[in-house]
């Protein structure tokens, strides 16, 4: 399978040229889109969303990929939602009250799922039962600190808690949160295909690895946010493909990436956006391999580092540099750590000297195949390269590699996407906790371990916000890690959608997004 | 004609089983563990991937998942997707019937390319049409598969506006969109097994018309169609079938070039993610399928060759 | 040049001349360039006739049966002079259509290899029945009757059998005989025969000449024979001809031929003609070798080998055909030898 990599990065290349080439040419001949839409919505629309991963399954408390959400969001609707600056929101829920030992969801009146089943306590109570008992649920660590679920009468459920939790609303309005009719849980329903939550749109057609449609379900909680009769959700795994699809008017959004956004721009019909998301891309790090268990190479590496020739040579000029676990504007970042490694090869060598490796050293660069991937390795190589750091890349399948990374210690840095997390404190205790699962090293420092503490306890907004900032600062400060990108979420939108927008969390949303009635 | 039928199809038994193994053991050796991809990957916990490769049997010795596999495949159960929890059967049930259609009707174009460049360039050696067609035959070689591919969405899809640039439609739901949005990757597929069987069929065909028995049909005053058309096409077909029975596998690994490109649901795009999200049980499924299309193809060669040769059937 | 059928050709043909060469000349062009293969070839075919045709290998016999019915591919020849007239009409000059409709219909043609000379991939009375309603236009169920009819005719045994076999289910002498039931399903007024037994064991050959015989005498077909042997050209033929090198040696009736030929080649391969011996495959017993193909001596083309050559007579003039009381001879010297013929 090793080809299939090849070709992939092959015909990048070509199709980098032939498109280059052909876009300024055939952009001149192309219909004219003619400016934005408009009109109203039609309320009898729909869409069609392009999307570039597989669902692993439509049950959200069995998936296990983060790539699920947007197959998911359609079709559930959670307990608690984000407002769009990232904060918790009412869901299926109209209000909540977190205590150090409790948190009590009172749901709204007269909720049910699409096939007709209330949505109650004792639904709920069901759900939380089901997360957290099922062998294979993989919502379960979310709801770690959940001790027991009861409903104390029809609207209001009380989960009990076995530690304080600050982050278990964030929780609640993401996967965790997701209601399932409890009816499919014992009638051999395969919720893997088959879902049936209470969300905006109820289940007309899943071909798993192809595509998902969904219909307007009458229902819904917030009838007036669902502007499009019927959504279509399709599997494009390949990035040129999914823009012929979108310019071909065959698609109406789809995500594309960094290198697609000039080809992108030529076309008059389509508007390209990059709207800033909590998702970081970084050089992940095992730091108790030597010599990375070094601050001081740490330090040096970030020095070493070109961010800004990242910026423009590799994301082409979209995405924020990042200098931190959290981009600007969001609650936790730090605006005094902005810019605190500026690139300085010569600093970057003087502490390799102090750390004991004057003429640097050489380690296996172990990375995944993707072309992406393997172009930003290979950059990065060349920086370190600059600085004495000399590399051996080794482009490896995605799983060998995590296998590698996680469970046989054997790699002590590699360039990684992190997904971000519905709360500050998943982020900063899975990357940096003592039990932190992308922690592999499981090494910690006693002021760190209290500060994320601090995080994940929290109390008000304004207090976590401090603490998180202060577990940031620490983290930076012996360069745990290596921040590169924030790259955000660049869609192509056709000129007949209304609305669309990708909020923080990074994931497609399709409610307030219409389309204009076609006269 | 029969009995060469029979004879032949046992031959497919052996040939099947040496294929299940050889696709067990190397989706087996495969790095990476589907347990690890089931269990989330980058978030997988220890607990979790253990309790997976319990469920997905992967803790069982190597030799019992073998007689497993083949025991069910036998009976038509192919398992359950690690990824999905669909019936593999199922998965194939809906993905074959669109590679199927795709090979069948890039056969159909490579024939419909191959075979009017290939008679007029035997009929005519050396001239203007036999310069075209190998101009074409190694352009089909030459081009990368994606790229004519891109071309042709670039050109019919996005600046003309004829053609849907993705997708698939079933033969079952509307014909004629069936065929329209396969145009373009049958096209692709045909353009690249058009090479070498315009290749083939010129060498063939110009061999046969230097054979004594054309000479005979001219003496005889029958007409050049026919002549062409009826006796030497005919017997320079044989070596031609061989060849498109040897370019089924080539079009399946094309297909997954292809299915990308295009967006189509098919078995090429089902073995990429399989691959990717170490779903063994989808991946031996899917393979064992190519292998079986491909044995079926080389049965049906032979046939197609006992047909057109009656010498091979006396055998 | 100065033959006097030059003259003669203005005038009607003679009605009982059916084929008749004049003065034609092909060149072919095996690579880029063209090269003379056949050269001022005359001669003539009368109705009922057998004329055989003998000469060393490559000296252009199957070329010129080939011509004959404008079987030799455009593509690769040229025609520099002269005309074939069949039934009077200039074979030459009709398009591919009209060619295509005497062939098969007028003249049938059997060659040299039964064992290749029929598609491998029909069964051989369909391929019979083919030429049949290609000419005849009748239906399927007349044509196959009429295939039964002709396989009796040529003598094969069995015939709705046979009718069904694949050419490789048949030996070389029957596919022959089927060979020669497509040539002659038409009842053509010539039959052009390429040696049509060379490949066949001694046994069959006498059969299928046999068959010839007798076809020609019940159908009153004119035959031209192609042979490198010349006792079978003696035993069958009414009239000779000799080729040399793209050129006619000489041509006489068959008897006086054999007594007493008046070309030194004709002579040379009278000679090396032993009684009851193997056919005169190789005819090494000539010293020397034909010219290169396309090669133009200034003089007589057989100068080179001959050994009654005189230099600065037969070779600084090209040597015309001259009437003998037998028939023709290019031979300046014909005059004055005496040649030996066959045996004593
Ligand atoms: N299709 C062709 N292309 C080029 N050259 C040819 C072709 N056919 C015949 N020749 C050449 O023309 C010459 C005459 O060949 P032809 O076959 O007529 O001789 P032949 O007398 O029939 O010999 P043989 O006794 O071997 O059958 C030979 O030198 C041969 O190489
Ligand atoms: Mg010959």
């Amino acid at each position: 399978m090793m080809s299939t990599e090849k070709w992939r990065v092959l015909r990048r290349l070509a199709a980098a040229v032939t498109v280059g080439a052909l876009a300024v040419a055939l952009a001149a001949c192309a219909p004219g889109g003619g400016g934005e839409a408009t009109a109203a919505p039609d309320p009898d629309g729909s869409l069609t969303f392009g999307y570039f991963e597989p669902a692993t399954s439509l049950d959200p408390q069995q998936g296990t990929s983060s790539q699920d959400i947007p197959w998911l969001l359609p079709v559930y609707a959670s307990l608690l939602s984000y407002a769009a600056d990232g904060s918790v929101a009412p869901g299926l829920a109209e209000s909540w009250e977190l205590s150090d030992d409790s948190l009590t969801l009172t749901l709204r009146e007269g909720l049910t799922f699409h096939d007709g089943t209330a949505l109650d306590a004792d639904a709920v109570v069901a759900n939380m039962d089901r997360a957290m008992t099922l062998e294979t649920s993989t919502v379960k660590g979310d709801l770690s600190s959940v001790a027991s679920v009861e409903a104390s009468d029809d609207l209001t459920v009380v989960l009990s808690l076995s530690a304080p939790d600050a982050a278990l609303p964030a929780k609640l309005a993401d996967r965790a949160g997701m209601m399932i009719s409890p009816a499919a849980f014992d009638d051999g329903t395969n919720l893997a295909i088959d879902p049936i939550g209470a969300g905006p749109w109820q289940l007309v057609e899943y071909s798993p690895g192809d595509h998902l449609t969904v219909e307007r379900f009458d229902h819904y909680y917030d009838p007036e946010s669902v502007l499009l009769s019927s959504l279509t959700i399709r599997l494009i795994e390949d990035d040129d493909t999914r823009l012929s699809a979108v310019r071909a008017g065959e698609v109406d959004v789809a995500q594309i990436s960094a290198a697609q956004v000039q080809l992108a721009g030529t076309d008059p019909s389509l508007e390209v956006r990059t709207d800033p998301a909590l998702a970081v891309d970084h050089l992940g790090m095992n730091i108790s391999i030597a010599p990375f268990d070094d601050p001081l190479v740490r330090e040096a590496i970030n020095y070493a580092i070109d961010r800004e020739a990242l910026y423009e040579g590799i994301y082409r000029g979209t995405g924020t540099i990042a200098w931190q676990p959290f981009p600007p504007g969001y609650f936790g970042n730090d605006p005094s750590l902005e810019n605190m490694y500026p690139y300085d090869p010569d600093k970057a060598r003087e502490l390799l000297a102090e750390a004991g490796y004057p003429d640097g050293f050489s380690f296996d660069f172990k990375t995944n195949n993707q072309p992406f991937r393997v172009q930003a390795t290979e950059a990065i190589a060349g920086m370190l390269a600059d600085v004495g750091i000399t590399t051996n890349i080794i482009p490896m399948e995605g799983p060998a590699l995590l296998d590698e990374f996680y469970y046989q210690n054997s790699v002590p840095i590699y360039f990684t996407p992190w997904g971000g997390r519905a709360d500050p404190s998943q982020t900063l205790d899975n990357l940096f906790g003592p039990d932190g699962l992308n922690n592999p090293s499981k090494v910690t420092a006693p002021d760190l371990t209290s500060a994320l503490d601090d995080a994940r306890d929290g109390g008000d907004q304004d207090a976590r916000g401090e603490a998180i900032r202060h577990a940031s600062d620490l983290i930076m400060k012996d360069s745990r890690m290596i921040p590169l990108m924030f790259p955000g979420v660049t869609t192509v939108v056709r000129d007949n959608v209304i609305g669309y927008s990708t909020g923080l969390t990074g994931k497609a949303n399709f409610l307030n997004v219409g389309v204009a009635a076609t006269s | 004609m029969l009995t060469f039928t029979i004879r032949r199809l046992l031959t497919l038994v052996p040939q099947l089983l040496v294929a299940a193994l050889v696709v067990f053991v190397l989706t087996s050796l495969l790095p990476g563990d589907a347990a690890i991809a089931r269990a989330g990957g980058e978030s997988a916990t220890p607990e979790l991937i253990a309790q997976y490769r319990a469920q997905l049997g992967l803790d069982k010795p190597l030799v019992e998942r073998f007689i497993d596999f083949v025991v069910h495949a036998a009976t038509g159960d192919l398992g359950i997707s690690f990824s999905t929890s669909e019936p593999v059967s199922d998965i194939l049930l809906r993905k074959v019937p669109v590679t199927l259609s795709l090979v069948l009707l890039g056969f159909i174009f490579a024939i419909l390319i191959a075979l009017p460049l290939a008679t007029i360039a035997a009929l005519h050696p050396r001239g203007i049409a036999d310069r075209i067609s190998l101009a074409v035959a190694t352009s089909g070689i030459a081009i990368p598969n994606f790229w004519f591919a891109i071309l042709l969405v670039l050109l019919f899809s996005l600046t003309l506006r004829w053609l849907p640039a993705t997708s698939y439609v079933p033969f079952s739901t509307d014909p004629l969109q069936w065929f329209l949005h396969l145009l373009l990757p049958a096209i692709t597929l045909g353009h690249a097994l058009a090479a070498e069987l315009t290749r083939q069929l010129r060498a063939s065909l110009g061999d046969h018309l230097r054979r004594d028995y054309v000479r005979t049909m001219r003496s005889a005053g029958l007409s050049e169609i026919s002549v062409v058309g009826k006796h030497a096409l005919r017997s320079a077909l044989g070596p031609a079938v061989t060849t498109l029975g040897l370019q089924v596998p080539i079009a399946i690994g094309t297909c997954v070039v292809i299915e990308a490109v295009f967006d189509l649901p098919g078995i090429g795009s089902q073995m990429v993610q399989a691959v990717f999200s170490r779903d063994i049980q989808v991946l031996q499924g899917v393979i064992l399928f190519t292998v079986l299309l491909v044995v079926v193809a080389s049965f049906l060669t032979d046939l197609a060759y006992a047909l057109i040769n009656p010498k091979v059937r006396v055998q | 040049m100065t033959r006097n059928s030059r003259e003669e050709s203005a005038a009607p043909t003679r009605g009982d001349a059916l084929l008749r060469v004049e003065g034609f000349s092909l060149d072919l062009a095996p690579g880029r360039e063209y090269l003379s293969v056949l050269n001022d070839i005359d001669l003539e075919v009368r109705s009922g006739e057998v004329v055989g045709l003998v000469g060393e290998s490559g000296s252009g016999k199957s070329t010129l049966a080939m011509s004959l019915m404008g079987l030799v591919p455009k593509r690769i020849s040229r025609q520099r002079s002269g005309r074939i007239l069949f039934n009077g009409v200039d074979v030459t000059a009709l398009r591919e259509r009209d060619l295509r409709a005497i062939r098969g219909r007028d003249v049938g043609m059997i060659f040299q290899e039964p064992m290749t000379a029929l598609d491998p991939a029909y069964r051989v009375g369909d391929q019979v029945a083919e030429v049949i309603r290609r000419h005849r236009g009748v239906s399927r169920a007349e044509a196959r009757a009429q295939v039964i009819e002709d396989f009796r005719l040529v003598e094969i045994s069995d015939p709705e059998r046979r009718a069904d076999a694949y050419p490789h289910e048949l030996s070389g002498g029957l596919r022959q005989r089927v060979c020669i039931a497509m040539a002659i399903a038409c009842r053509p007024s010539l039959l052009i025969a390429d040696e049509p037994t060379t490949a066949l064991d001694v046994t069959t050959q006498a059969q299928i000449l046999e068959l010839l015989r007798r076809l020609r005498a019940e159908m009153d077909m004119s035959i031209v024979l192609i042979s490198h042997d010349l006792a079978v050209i003696a035993e069958f033929c009414d009239r000779v001809l000799v080729m040399y090198a793209g050129q006619i040696m000489e041509q006489a009736m068959i008897d006086p031929f054999f007594v007493r030929p008046r070309h030194p080649y004709a002579s040379a391969l009278l000679q090396a003609l032993p009684e009851n011996q193997p056919p005169l495959n190789e005819l090494s017993v000539l010293p020397g070798s034909p010219p290169p193909l396309g090669y133009v001596a200034p003089g007589c083309r057989f100068a080179n080998r001959c050994e009654f050559a005189q230099a600065g007579r037969c070779d600084t003039h090209a040597v015309s055909l001259s009437p003998t009381d037998a028939g023709e001879v290019r031979c300046i010297r014909a005059d004055e030898l005496v040649l030996e013929g066959a045996g004593q």
